[in-house]
């Protein structure tokens, strides 16, 4: 038997030790939709779930393999699983009282405004840059908190990896310009700090703390 | 006329539709999104803006990778 009374409460515990139940209550109140369960997009729900966040629509169609390993939250016996549910698995262990809504579907223009009609915030977590091009278009004056990735690839010069407020409710992380091309493949470090950063800006959005890239946000 | 480009002057000599305008910048159409005088202009109207005198204009322009 655990030395814990609830083990679906330990997490909470946890994270109460950090946040009071004021700030964990603001967390909790916010859906947050994952456009891709790529590098992107399972490092940046890892980094929120961690945070306290338990409601999302994660979407991505892709099943795991061997080439995501070097940057994507996926292990080696999870080979060929959809992502979504892969992610769904590794993400409950970190917390089990989660609510994920899987949709292991291609986002098309079609789509995607239904998709994530019930999110507060969207990261935006593709690959492709005409994906990124068709999610951004779309949720740029929706009024929800869009948080997109540009320029992430290689190594070195991490700090280049920067937030760009474009308004209120839409914000860009990245260098800009680093595309993923050969010899210039997309690594962990600099994957990993575009999620992280993702993740922050959601963090500090709920917990409307001012500071040099987060303007007073109302959702 | 002059319109803002990205934070720039562009002079135009000639009347353009923001299509036409994105054509000769050489900007991919797939890979950006356009703010025209504070909004989103969406893809399926570029070719229905007519720019005008001290238009502003922002390209946003997304690369692969993630």
């Amino acid at each position: 038997m655990s030395e814990y009374e609830d083990e679906r409460n330990v997490f909470k515990q946890g994270l109460l030790k950090h946040f009071s139940q004021e700030q964990l209550e603001k967390i909790e109140s916010f859906t947050i939709g994952i456009a891709g369960a790529g590098g992107l997009g399972s490092n940046c729900a890892l980094n929120l779930v961690r945070s306290g966040f338990k409601h999302f629509v994660i979407c991505d169609f892709d099943l795991v393999e061997p080439s995501n390993l070097n940057r994507q939250f996926y292990f080696q016996d999870q080979l060929r699983m959809a992502k979504v549910e892969a992610l769904s698995v590794n993400l409950r262990r970190i917390n089990p009282d989660l609510k994920i809504v899987t949709l292991p579907i291609k986002i098309t223009s079609g789509n995607i405004r239904e998709i994530f009609a019930g999110c507060d915030i969207i990261v935006e977590a593709f690959d492709r840059a005409e994906s990124k091009r068709m999610l951004v278009e779309a949720f740029y004056s929706s009024g929800k908190f869009l948080v997109s990735a540009s320029g992430l690839a290689g190594w070195g010069n991490a700090d280049a990896i920067m937030t760009l407020q474009v308004h209120d409710y839409f914000y860009i992380v990245g260098d800009l310009v680093s595309e993923v091309k050969e010899n210039r493949p997309p690594c962990a470090p600099r994957v990993n700090i575009a999620a992280a950063k993702q993740a922050d800006l959601i963090l500090a959005l709920a917990l409307k703390q001012k500071d040099t890239y987060a303007g007073d946000y109302s959702i | 006329m002059k319109i803002s480009f990205n934070g720039g002057t562009t002079h135009l000599d000639q009347d353009l539709y923001l299509s036409e305008f994105l054509e000769q910048k050489k900007i991919n159409p797939e890979k950006v999104v356009i703010e025209y005088n504070g909004e989103i202009a969406y893809q399926s109207s570029w070719a229905e803006i007519k720019l005008q005198d001290g238009d502003i204009i922002y390209a946003l322009t997304f690369v692969g990778g993630g």
